[in-house]
């Protein structure tokens, strides 16, 4: 009876060891600053469907609904005070350049933003591509983006393709993009 | 030489003071050289001078803003308040540790100290665990988290300090708790010092419980003070919200609860010997655990210190400590048998067990629910959430039967308890209690747990009020006048009456946390200017909303004026909401407006225009009564803790 | 007599303190806090371990919004707490949802309880009147 009793007692300790340990090293023993992603990769989604983007980019013109014509669609989730976002600007405005030609359609929903200032990041990296500021957070709350950036990744069927987080880096981008155009 | 470099050197010290102290002290008992181990006993007093100075030399950086150190440049700036410059150095990771040391060595000073001639046999291995421990804390400083280090081009301005921190509660919480969990190191050394020389027995046992009783107020303060900072200061809107790193400063402190309970009993009786050493083991394993939780483990929380990196250096101490207790008491486990065993149920023993029980099934609740996310990360592969729903309904029940142990169990006398004699003690209390119980029943629609919860209470004050006043008449009987029989009372058994004002202590924080949970309501309105709502017995208006602008934050401020139904005014009171962009952080100050019957408390939690904003208002009752708690616990605690010796003398 | 003036003292002491309780909180009553009670429910993606009820961050204020337009929308609270578990997968909700391995969270703790608690009792019942010898003062 006491063996029992001690050997279990020793049993949970020890588990209770095991899943701290596991646990330690899943998150690396580090976090980030809230509110920004700054390492990057992709990660599991949620939910798969694509949910509609409605409202006017940031100069009035209304967003076409019929996004999904398109062979692919990336969301982008950003902000022009984020650093990240600011980081993988070049990349983003770069390689749109590249693919729109192929079908490929991109999205900038901006955050907690206002107009003046997506404007002249706009215009300073040269975003050839539809630019919308959210309001209320809407189409962020629903896509369930917890920090910025984050994009997603839609293929022909309205299929969210892939969820990738943090800064990209043109080799990812293109890599993403190409496999899923497959 | 500068201050740097001096501090550094001053922690280089300390690392050999403590090397030298547990070695010399193990060889000094195998070699039983009593130069030897005086000379470790005075070499681990002198870590108290290194390390004090090495503090010094840590704030007069912050206070000089020396910005060539790093740690300064991340912790302070010019804009900062001048006085928080004084209280920085704890502020963050690696000057926290520094000031844990700095607590360890002056704990440890005085232990040594004081230390009766019982103990003389187990002053070695006190020494050298004491010293060991302090050395992991100067060790991760010297090796892997220096507070001392430098930048070669030194920079204008420092990043400044948190801005939830700059505020007067940091001069007393962190440090408090801080202390509390670290200075768990004192009972624990003493008692595994005791197990060591086989003397786990009746003498110095005294000694252990002082030591035990100082920690756990000083933990137990610290959290209240915690408590009371969320609660004003942080406008969370919450006391208590059972994130992580309160959880991992409350484990260790229910632990030393039962602790210095059941020492009583072995005091008394010679029982829960293992019992005993098992708690206290626990209780230092756990508050391992915090500070693994508070420095990078795997656990989010709003208060943890921004990534750290030594989580696995904090997580491997905490499981050599824990395999450092194992065998500890495998070891000696036959040097602790008990010589009695618990006669009756109904007796005062058996009153202590059940309230350890409790106490110890409240912290694994407890920490079952903060590792329950990382058991489901691993097992069933999705990441949950355990918020404060789960703690309070596994945990409320739980902690009502506490209370209600913690009433009855004064009535019970050692050994076996009459029924006859229980039931005179009892009768009263259990009538008054069913009578609120009916009346709270009938007038009030809350839930039952509510009218429950405030019914045990009526019972446990009751009993202790009539035990009190019973004892207090009856020395009346020579004719002193009835109130100063009853100060004379609590003289002639500090023990008893320290503990029972403790227990009234915990009884008003009981309350306070009754009336939030159960009774307290709550709104979210829009507010323009001169626009009045009405809430409760109260109208609040908003007066004026003024900005002001500084170098690192703009501070706004709502002015509200409070009346009640009959247009008279109550108060005016202010909150304000200062956004510090360099953080990109808000810190709120509610607006509160207390009294003993109920706190309306006014979260200024968004300014919308120059006229208008967004509040969250509630009405609070009891709440006050939970701070009144707090100098209650102090002023028991030192009642309990009073050496006779000086009460003699006079 | 005198124990009857004495008892009789301490019992006017305790009813009034009674009275004074119960005037203290009977006075407020109950009042519907939906939009609360939701926030309260749903934790701040951003802000480690806050539910949005508690944070100011801008995705909690956003959130708030999105649940009040929901509430006029005449949504149910399930579907609310749906829509966000949806997207933000279980760790957005404050309490795990009590189902499948979930439910251990629950049971685990009871059960430890219990069976520890009838181990105590058992043992101190095979101990009760056994040595003794210490115990004769």
């Amino acid at each position: 009876m006491n063996k029992l009793l001690a050997s279990s007692v020793a049993l949970i300790i020890i588990g209770f060891f095991i899943i701290i340990i596991i646990s330690t090293i899943n998150t690396g023993g580090q976090q980030g600053r809230p509110g920004l992603n700054e390492v990057s990769g992709e990660v599991s989604l949620n939910f798969n469907k694509f949910k509609p983007i409605e409202g006017d980019d940031i100069y009035g013109n209304k967003l076409t609904e019929q996004l999904i014509d398109e062979e692919l669609l990336v969301i982008d989730f950003w902000a022009s005070w984020c650093p990240p976002c600011i980081q993988e600007a070049k990349v983003l405005s770069d390689s749109y350049k590249y693919w729109k030609d192929r079908n490929v359609r991109f999205i900038g929903i901006a955050l907690w933003d206002n107009d003046k200032s997506i404007k002249s990041f706009v215009e300073k990296y040269d975003f050839q591509y539809d630019v919308t500021l959210d309001k209320d957070g809407k189409h962020a709350i629903n896509y369930g983006v917890k920090a910025l950036p984050e994009k997603f990744f839609i293929n022909k069927k309205g299929d969210i393709v892939k969820k990738y987080i943090g800064p990209i880096d043109k080799e990812s981008l293109d890599k993403i993009i190409e496999e899923t155009l497959d | 030489m500068t201050v740097s470099s001096l501090g550094f050197t001053l922690l280089i010290l300390t690392l050999n003071l403590c090397l030298y102290s547990i070695i010399g002290s193990l060889i000094g008992v195998r070699v039983s050289s009593n130069i030897l181990l005086k000379s470790c006993k005075n070499a681990s007093y002198c870590t108290l001078i290194t390390l004090g100075l090495s503090v010094a030399c840590l704030v007069y950086a912050f206070v000089t803003r020396d910005f060539s150190i790093k740690y300064v440049f991340n912790h302070s700036s010019l804009s900062m308040n001048p006085i928080y410059t004084w209280v920085a150095m704890y502020a963050g990771n690696e000057g926290s540790l520094l000031y844990i040391g700095f607590i360890i060595s002056v704990a440890s000073f005085f232990t040594l100290l004081f230390l009766p001639s019982e103990l003389n046999d187990a002053e070695p291995y006190l020494v050298s665990i004491l010293s060991g421990f302090l050395l992991f804390f100067v060790g991760v400083m010297v090796l892997l988290a220096n507070p001392f280090e430098t930048f070669e081009n030194i920079p204008k301005d420092g990043r400044g300090i948190n801005p939830l921190l700059a505020h007067p509660g940091m001069f007393s919480h962190p440090p408090l708790l801080m202390a509390g969990l670290a200075t768990i190191s004192i009972p624990f050394s003493l008692i595994v010092s005791m197990v060591f020389t086989g003397k786990f027995r009746n003498d110095g046992l005294d000694y252990v419980r002082t030591t035990s009783l100082l920690v756990w107020s000083i933990l137990g303060v610290g959290l209240l003070l915690g408590s009371w900072w969320a609660y004003t200061i942080l406008g969370w809107g919450g006391y208590w919200v059972w994130d992580p790193i309160e959880n991992v400063g409350l484990m260790p402190w229910l632990i030393m609860t039962a602790f210095i309970h059941s020492i009583i009993v072995q005091r008394r009786r010679g029982m829960f010997r293992v019992w005993n050493v098992i708690l206290i083991f626990l209780a230092f394993v756990l508050a391992q655990f915090g500070m693994f939780i508070n420095r990078g483990g795997p656990v989010v929380s709003v208060h943890s210190f921004a990534a750290s990196t030594l989580g696995y250096v904090f997580l491997g101490f905490m499981i050599f400590s824990a395999i450092f207790c194992l065998i500890v008491f495998m070891l000696n486990s036959n040097k602790i048998k008990s010589d009695n065993n618990v006669k009756s149920f109904l007796s005062r023993e058996s009153a202590f067990l059940i309230n350890n029980f409790f106490l110890v099934a409240i912290t694994f609740v407890t920490l079952w629910g903060l590792i329950f996310p990382l058991i489901s990360e691993v097992f069933a592969n999705e990441t949950v959430t355990v918020g404060a729903p789960y703690y309070n309904s596994v945990n409320g029940p739980v902690i009502l039967a506490l209370l209600f142990v913690m009433g009855i169990g004064p009535n019970l006398s050692w050994r076996k308890t009459s029924n006859k004699n229980l039931k005179t003690n009892l009768l009263l209390p259990v009538s008054l209690a069913v009578i609120l119980f009916i009346i709270l029943l009938i007038t009030t629609s809350r839930p039952i747990m509510s009218s429950l919860s405030l019914s045990v209470l009526m019972l446990v004050i009751s009993t202790i009020l009539i035990e009190w006043l019973k004892g207090s008449f009856r020395l009346t009987k020579g004719g002193v006048p009835w109130f100063i029989s009853f100060f004379k009372l609590i003289l002639n058994n500090k023990n008893k009456y320290g503990g029972y004002i403790v227990h009234i202590s915990i009884l008003l924080v009981a309350l306070g946390v009754i009336g939030i949970n159960f009774y307290q309501i709550k709104v979210d309105k829009v507010i323009s200017i001169g626009e009045k709502i009405d809430i409760g017995n109260y109208k609040v208006e908003l007066i004026e909303i003024r900005n002001n602008e500084f170098n690192d934050r703009r501070e706004k401020i709502a002015t509200f004026s409070v009346t009640n139904k009959e247009d008279e005014l109550i108060s005016i009171m202010e909150g304000n909401n200062t956004f510090y962009p360099s953080f990109n952080m808000a810190s709120i100050r509610a607006a509160i407006n207390s009294n003993p019957v109920e706190d309306l408390y006014v979260i200024p939690s968004d300014f919308i225009s120059e006229s208008k904003m967004k509040i969250i208002i509630s009405i609070n009752p009891l709440v006050w009564w939970m701070w009144i708690g707090g100098p209650i616990f102090i002023l028991g605690t030192l009642i309990s803790l009073w050496p006779n010796k000086l009460l003699k003398e006079k | 007599m005198g124990k009857s003036i004495i008892s009789s003292k301490i019992i006017i002491l305790l009813i009034s303190f009674l009275f004074i309780l119960i005037s203290c909180i009977s006075n407020t009553d109950q009042t519907n806090n939906r939009e609360y009670n939701l926030f309260s429910q749903i934790m701040c993606p951003i802000c480690d371990g806050q539910t949005i009820a508690e944070s100011q961050a801008s995705i909690a204020e956003d959130m708030k919004k999105m649940i009040r337009d929901q509430i006029k929308d005449g949504k149910e609270d399930k579907e609310i707490l749906k829509y966000f578990e949806e997207r933000y997968g279980q760790e957005i909700l404050s309490n795990p949802i009590p189902k499948g391995f979930n439910l251990t969270i629950w049971i685990a703790p009871i059960l430890i309880i219990i069976i520890s608690s009838t181990i105590t009792i058992y043992s101190l019942r095979k101990n009760m009147g056994t040595r003794s010898n210490n115990d004769s003062f």
